[in-house]
């Protein structure tokens, strides 16, 4: 129960950014399978080098980065949303290798952000960790959409031509929507690795299906498109998620088989709610 | 701004679009002036330039050949100073925002307010109650419900609301009544004119829908082949509107 509480509370920036991404402003973005591992490997790398509160500061700010880079190629380059993602990606897949001079970095013995408030806190450390970066998450979250911004976001996703007609940037509130979305998938990517003690270069594959998964399993049971509510389904998303990962886990699945059965879990979502006009809208991004 | 200022001037106006194999002139030497309260109507056939016009002066376009002047007052930043309503309702609102949300955005939009201020939310559904009372009667939606579940006149009727919250110094409608039925053209119509006589909002209405023409007193300026062919009426229009 204490890990499924933790594991949860880890992903909710992850389900919050893909929320975003997906569901308010309706891009497919691919970027998000990089991010999370730049994330991770940028925590990694500063915690190496004995700075990881530095560390948990800029790997958000570096998936921020990635965000706007496939944002501003859909916007200015004019490429395909999905094209603009998979550039980034690619493009990442270097960065980060490079970045982390090794596919692979071990944190087992480095001081991290999480030991530290191990060594404070004992065992309840970690998830009061995570916790607070949830609760930070979403509070922000909450207040950004009932701003000004977070409207005009909000009507970006659903008709970018009305921002433009209204003598507003859309490509503004779109670049600014994918850095928040990278950003809080880097912060899970962070997390993830100060919790299992690694940084690898390819933890970040399938990221992208673990967040779609999360938003539909929301989407499914919240269909509201007020901004708590959609918030809300994605914390129901991430819970319904982590736990049914866990159930399988108990029942014995290989943890190798974890992500053919989250792809084949998604598939069965979209299939099952193909007749619902709020999960048929979230797949068309066009 | 004061009535009967230049907001806008066109001179000898020409946009060419280059296709494939050919070239079609979409407008050809098109002199035009927009004056603040002025209430424009440019009819004219599919293929006459309606829409291209319309994006010139929105800036959507530059001329091939002629020039456009544009009062300081349009290029302020900051400011939202032209303001389009397209044909199809859909394309003007959107869909999962609800009207009071449109309402509270216009109005922020409309004062100037940065990103990251905090809605107004009680004055925005309170502005939508209101504006949308003093366009139409005939108006039934509540604020909370969305813009994509509003009938075609709802939400062409909600645009204009949008655009006079914003009070933009042009309104710009194209075709904006081709998708409404009589009743709901004539409300949307009446509901303009009122609205901008108020204002010193110039509208400039392309269309080659005849209710636009027979509800409104004014004399429409016609638009063929590229071409203002009936600069007269367009002349009269503008000294009658002139202050004594």
């Amino acid at each position: 129960m204490f890990l499924i509480i933790t594991l949860i509370l880890l992903y909710v920036p992850l389900a919050a950014g893909v929320v975003l991404t997906f569901r308010v402003l309706r891009f497919p973005d691919l970027t998000i399978d990089g991010s999370f591992t730049l994330g991770a490997a940028t925590v990694a790398v500063f915690a190496l080098h004995g700075s990881p509160l530095l560390g948990i500061l800029i790997a958000p700010a570096a998936g921020a980065m990635a965000g706007a880079a496939t944002a501003s190629l859909y916007a200015f380059g004019r490429l395909n949303k999905l094209v603009a993602g998979i550039v980034v990606l690619t493009a990442l897949y270097t960065l980060t290798l490079r970045l982390m001079g090794a596919a692979n970095i071990q944190l087992i013995t480095t001081p991290t952000v999480l030991t530290f408030t191990e060594e404070r806190l004992g065992s309840s450390g970690p998830l009061s960790a995570v916790a607070v970066a949830a609760a930070g998450v979403v509070g922000v979250l909450g207040i950004a959409s009932r701003t000004v911004g977070g409207l005009a976001l909000r009507a970006t996703g659903d008709n970018s031509a009305f921002v433009r007609q209204l003598g507003k940037s859309e490509r503004g509130y779109l670049i600014t929507g994918l850095a928040v979305g990278n950003a809080l998938v880097a912060l899970t990517g962070a997390e993830v690795a100060m919790f299992q003690g690694f940084a690898d270069v390819n933890m970040g594959v399938g990221t992208l299906v673990t967040g779609l998964t999360v938003v539909f399993l929301g989407a499914s049971l919240v269909r509201s498109e007020a901004p708590t509510p959609t918030l809300l389904s994605g914390l129901v998303g991430v819970s319904l998620y982590m736990i049914s990962v866990q159930v399988a886990l108990r029942v014995g699945v290989n943890p190798i088989d974890l992500k053919l059965a989250t792809a084949a879990l998604l598939c069965l979502i979209i299939l099952l709610m193909r007749h619902n006009k709020d999960v048929v809208v979230l797949l068309d991004t066009e | 701004m004061t009535l009967n200022e230049t907001l806008v001037r066109l001179s000898q106006v020409s946009v060419d679009f280059h296709g494939e194999q050919t070239t079609v002139a979409a407008l050809r030497d098109v002199d035009l002036e927009i004056h603040s309260g002025q209430y424009l109507i440019i009819v004219g056939s599919n293929g006459s330039g309606k829409s291209t016009l319309l994006r010139v002066i929105a800036d959507d376009v530059h001329p091939t050949r002629g020039s456009v002047y544009r009062a300081p007052a349009l290029t302020r930043s900051g400011s939202t100073s032209i303001v389009t309503i397209r044909q199809n309702p859909a394309q003007n609102l959107a869909a999962r925002l609800t009207v009071a949300e449109h309402l509270m955005l216009a109005g922020a939009i409309g004062s100037g307010a940065l990103p990251w201020q905090r809605l107004r939310v009680k004055k925005g559904t309170a502005d939508a109650a209101a504006y949308l009372h003093v366009l139409s009667d005939a108006w039934t939606a509540v604020p909370t419900q969305l813009a994509g579940e509003l009938s075609g006149g709802q939400k062409q009727l909600l645009a204009l609301a949008i655009a006079l919250t914003i009070r933009p110094l042009i309104l710009l409608l194209d075709e904006p009544t081709a998708a409404l039925d009589d009743q709901n053209a004539h409300h949307f119509l009446t509901a303009l004119r009122k609205a901008q006589s108020a204002t010193p909002m110039a509208c400039v209405i392309v269309t080659h829908d005849e209710r636009v023409t027979s509800t409104n007193e004014f004399q429409p300026c016609r638009l063929a082949g590229g071409s203002i062919v009936s600069p007269s009426l367009l002349q009269q229009r503008i000294s009658e509107e002139s202050p004594t």
